[in-house]
């Protein structure tokens, strides 16, 4: 019989959110995504929406509140060898960031700026 | 543009710091961590419940339990049961956490857990865990003297094993019946249990205790000239198993639960065997307590006919059946109780999900009435059990809604010669 444990502490919660998209956040460096900082940001429009550029794209997006709350949960290493599984609940996330029409190619400045090819 | 306290509390129901963010914050940097994407990251669906629970205690765990061939349920603080299912995502979803440079992506999800409230049907486990005490069912303190040793099976071990929320296993513990003994819970073998009810009655008759409020202090303690040393937890296990739900500490002996729990003695003893209902009557009359009278007509009747089989004694036991036309069996008053065959088929032993139960049922028999099949399906529908017993209008509505909702979804209706409504199967 097997049983897992969910633990909940709300001194320890710490601050989650979501990202949904009909692609996917991928690059083309040797490791993928791992450790990559600064990849892209999400920012407020002034219409009280949002978007998110990543690269050279843009994809505008909104805040959207979950149907059902969720819980974030983060498997713990067991307190002894053979010791049951348990989870840590580190959030509970009741909206998120969707962004559902496909990105928008944008032009960088750096790219604006080079000489022309006659 | 949101004013600033629309935008702060959109921004804190993201788990996000409350002081907002605006057009004229800067942006949130998205970075990766160095695990990503992470192994050990899961989303679970919550209720409102069970989140405002979690919120509301500062400590508290959600305890998850299954066998590797059950499906895994989730039991929350205040008891109550969920089946967990997997749901998979279309789209691609991100988690990611707060950081103070922006946002750390830290895994990729394909699939959430989702839950759906249930009533775990457990009896056939908690029968299985008691059974690892090698003794077998409790029997008396001579017994016991005699073979003292044995698994203990405690609170915490029953707790481990078998799924479903407290207040269900002490349910389907009531109903063995089972008490704790010397610290550990044993099934009270079913004649003995007979036994001590009958030597209960009979000294409430004796000491003139009406049956409708039976101290179990006091029936414990006239106990003890025939099995000394008997555990009051017996005893007080063994009239809670017999009685209506008790007020006042008393307990009301109810005949309808001991003929009730008689006939299923009696269908175990002798197998799989059909019974003229005139010789399962004439069975449970000989085992009866004599004090105690059957609701059914003030005594046990010897006129039961095919059509009062749902509403007596063995309701969700056995199904009716006769040698003849099978046509008259659906006639509106059901066939003469000369005519009844009594099979017994047991709910108890059947699987816990609507289709499955169906196919079952089906299977033994081919057309059912929807009296008939009531008794069979109640028991999958989350209502007290109690209120049931007591034809409780709320709880037999709600009975009704969802056995009448599987119906449409898993059996074809035909109108049978009597004019009454039959069903048979359309499942695969």
């Amino acid at each position: 019989m097997s049983q897992i444990e969910f633990a909940y502490d709300k001194a320890k919660l710490r601050e989650f959110c979501l990202i949904e998209t009909q692609g996917s956040l991928e690059t083309d460096r040797p490791g993928g995504l791992r450790g990559q900082q600064r990849f892209g940001q999400i920012e407020r429009l002034a219409d009280g929406k949002v978007q998110m550029l990543v690269g050279v794209h843009r994809v505008p997006g909104s805040v959207v509140q979950l149907k059902k709350p969720l819980a974030v949960l983060i498997k713990q290493p067991p307190a002894e060898e053979g010791g049951d599984t348990s989870y840590r609940i580190e959030a509970i996330i009741r909206d998120k960031f969707m962004f559902k029409v496909r990105p928008d190619v944008i032009l960088q400045q750096e790219l604006v700026n080079m000489p022309s090819v006659s | 543009m949101s004013g600033a306290s629309g935008i702060s509390s959109e921004r804190a129901s993201l788990g996000l710091p409350a002081s907002g963010i605006s057009a004229q914050d800067p942006p949130l940097v998205l970075s990766a961590s160095d695990e990503y994407p992470s192994e050990n990251l899961r989303l679970l669906e919550l209720t409102e419940a069970l989140a405002a629970q979690l919120e509301e205690a500062s400590v508290a765990t959600l305890t998850v339990r299954g066998r590797a061939a059950d499906t895994a349920v989730l039991v929350g603080a205040d008891g109550a049961a969920y089946q967990m299912h997997t749901a998979h995502t279309s789209n691609s979803v991100y988690v990611l956490a707060r950081t103070e440079a922006g946002l750390e992506l830290r895994a990729k999800v394909s699939q959430t857990f989702e839950l759906q409230p249930t009533r775990p049907q457990i009896a056939a486990r908690v029968a299985e865990v008691l059974a690892w005490d090698e003794r077998g069912g409790f029997r008396g303190m001579a017994f016991e003297r005699a073979e003292p040793s044995g698994r203990r099976v405690t609170d915490a071990e029953l707790s481990r094993h078998v799924a479903g929320s407290d207040a269900q296993r002490r349910r389907v513990l009531a109903g063995i019946p089972a008490a704790v003994v010397d610290g550990a819970w044993r099934r009270i073998d079913g004649a003995y249990s007979v036994e001590v009810l009958r030597l209960a009655v009979a000294s409430a008759v004796e000491n003139d205790w009406a049956l409708d409020a039976v101290d179990a202090r006091l029936a414990w303690q006239a106990l003890q000239a025939d099995d000394a040393g008997l555990p009051l937890a017996v005893v007080d296990a063994v009239l809670a198993r017999f009685s209506r739900p008790p007020s006042g500490g008393a307990y009301a002996i109810d005949a309808r639960r001991v003929a009730r729990f008689l006939a299923e003695l009696i269908f175990e003893a002798e197998g799989a065997r059909t019974w003229p209902a005139a010789e399962l009557v004439r069975a449970l009359r000989a085992a009866m307590p004599p004090q105690l009278l059957l609701a059914e007509g003030a005594e046990l009747v010897a006129a039961w006919g095919s059509a009062d089989v749902p509403r007596s004694a063995v309701r969700g036991l056995a199904y009716a059946s006769a040698p003849i036309d099978a046509h008259l069996l659906y006639a509106p008053a059901g066939l003469p109780h000369h005519a009844t065959y009594l099979t017994p088929l047991s709910r108890c032993a059947m699987p816990g999900d609507p289709r499955s139960r169906l196919r079952c049922l089906f299977a033994a028999k081919p057309r059912w009435s929807r009296d008939e099949i009531v008794p069979f399906m109640e028991d999958l529908v989350d209502v007290d059990p109690d209120l049931l017993d007591s034809a409780d209008a709320a709880a037999v509505a709600a009975v009704a809604k969802a056995v009448d909702a599987w119906l449409v979804k898993f059996a074809r209706a035909t109108r049978a010669p009597s004019g009454d409504m039959v069903y048979t199967s359309r499942l695969n």
